[in-house]
């Protein structure tokens, strides 16, 4: 047994690992603190690492959709190359073609649907390409492939010509973070359209979302479509958001709530429109 | 080769995790699927208390960062899952099944409930310990992580580059 180091040295030798786990579990409670109480604070480590994420979360996107389209497209008719081989290539090679041209035709409605939606809202806004998800699996947002210097901040409203899809919570300078409406902190005010009811919808992390405050007096119908109102400022007033699929009045407390299915297509966004004006917010 | 084996784990599983397993996964499931966490299980087994944490640490806070959440929510759950996951390999030197599968247990449920709690501390909203979020959670990257470590420690053995760790095993 060493005699060279003093009994404090000793304790920490012997207890490292665990002086270790204290340091780094206060360390992380600091660092979750610090953000909490201040939300508005732009974290380098955060922007570093979204900046250096997004080009490979971009090159894999990109390697598995080919590798889907290869898997869906050439693998299946594995069978039929047997059966004839040259028939076989020409068809391929007519599929991929029209797969291409189905593609690019696919990318053009989008933008002319986005151009459409445009007009006839009068908001101005830029198509962004979703290149990846939430790697953790308690939240719920995207990865789109524009950032500050193409114009976009905290905060800014992203939606589809369907509904409203969520907000700008971070940027880099290409990329950035959308938080979806149905993640579990996305706080959205909302208006029920056929009765006027104001509420908050909250998102509940299994695709869908709650509807929460909703004054148990209010006319809430399962069916009824729920909208933007415009009260915080972030999203612009009557912006899709949903249908409601459930209202749930209990005998009891101030409120009722009500389950919304949001309009957009939330677990296959592949282009997104980013609500760049300032018109409109603000309240009704 | 070797030098580049952990770097390349450990960004194949923050790519796999962010841009294949929301695609091929349904909602509900990819709550029992946090491949990092698995990670963080694997070389907390295989190297120890130290590098589990250290390896907990960079992959919480880089999955925290691309997540757009607030930092350090992964990163505390997965520190601590690494600990618990080298501690528990210590004790029981995990060759049994049973074990193994307590082992990776433990850390696991110990990952879900510090991140649970964080949650209800900061005042954040958090799924309710017996929700079927929590539940599925606990249940599939339980089964995730002893599925990454069988099979990433077949690969190792395989390639040689195992070969160390077990040395150090015997310690």
């Amino acid at each position: 047994m060493s005699s060279s180091g003093s009994p404090m040295r000793v304790f920490f030798m012997r207890h490292r690992e665990g002086l270790l786990l204290v340091v780094l579990v206060i360390s992380s409670i600091l660092i979750i603190s610090r953000q909490v109480q201040d939300p508005t604070g732009m974290s380098y480590f955060r922007r570093t690492v979204i900046t250096i994420a997004a080009p490979f979360q971009t090159g894999f996107t990109t390697v598995i959709s080919s590798v889907r389209n290869v898997w869906n497209n050439y693998l299946f008719l594995f069978g039929t190359r047997t059966e004839n081989e040259k028939l076989r290539e020409e068809t391929n090679q007519l599929r991929s073609e029209v797969q291409k041209l189905r593609e690019e035709l696919y990318r053009a409605g989008r933008l002319e649907e986005f151009s459409a939606y445009r007009f006839e809202t009068g908001l101005s806004g830029l198509a962004a390409r979703v290149i990846g998800e939430s790697p953790d699996p308690w939240t719920r947002t995207i990865t789109v492939n524009r950032g500050t210097e193409e114009g976009l901040r905290r905060n800014l409203p992203v939606v589809t010509p369907d509904g409203l899809v969520g907000s700008v919570v971070e940027t880099s300078d290409h990329s950035a973070i959308v938080r979806l409406i149905v993640d579990r902190t996305s706080r959205v005010p909302v208006l029920v359209s056929r009765s006027r009811a104001r509420a908050i919808l909250e998102g509940e992390s299994s695709g869908t979302c709650q509807l929460k405050y909703l004054d148990r007096t209010e006319d809430v119908q399962k069916g009824d479509i729920v909208i933007t109102s415009g009260l915080a400022g972030v999203y612009p007033r009557g912006i899709e958001v949903g249908t409601i699929t459930q209202v749930l009045t209990r005998s009891y407390g101030l409120y009722q709530y009500a389950k919304v299915l949001p309009k957009a297509p939330i677990n296959r966004l592949e282009d997104v429109l980013v609500i760049q004006t300032d018109e409109n917010l603000g309240g009704e | 080769m070797k030098f580049l084996y952990f770097p390349l784990l450990f960004g194949s599983a923050l790519l796999l995790q962010s841009a294949v397993v929301p695609v091929m996964l349904p909602d509900g499931f990819i709550d029992g699927f946090d491949l990092p966490l698995a990670i963080t299980i694997h070389v907390a087994f295989i190297r120890g208390k130290t590098p589990g944490m250290m390896t907990g640490l960079l992959l919480g806070y880089l999955q925290d960062a691309m997540s757009g959440g607030v930092l350090g929510f992964n990163g505390l759950s997965k520190i601590l899952a690494g600990f618990t996951a080298g501690f528990l390999r210590e004790k029981f030197f995990i060759q049994s099944i049973a074990h193994r599968a307590a082992s990776v247990a433990g850390a696991t449920f110990l990952a879900l409930l510090t991140r649970v709690g964080v949650l209800i501390l900061f005042s954040q909203p958090h799924p309710s310990l017996f929700s079927m979020q929590f539940l599925w959670g606990f249940i599939g990257n339980t089964l995730l992580a002893l599925l990454v470590h069988t099979l990433l420690e077949g690969f190792e053995t395989i390639s040689g580059i195992r070969e160390e760790e077990e040395l150090s095993l015997g310690d």
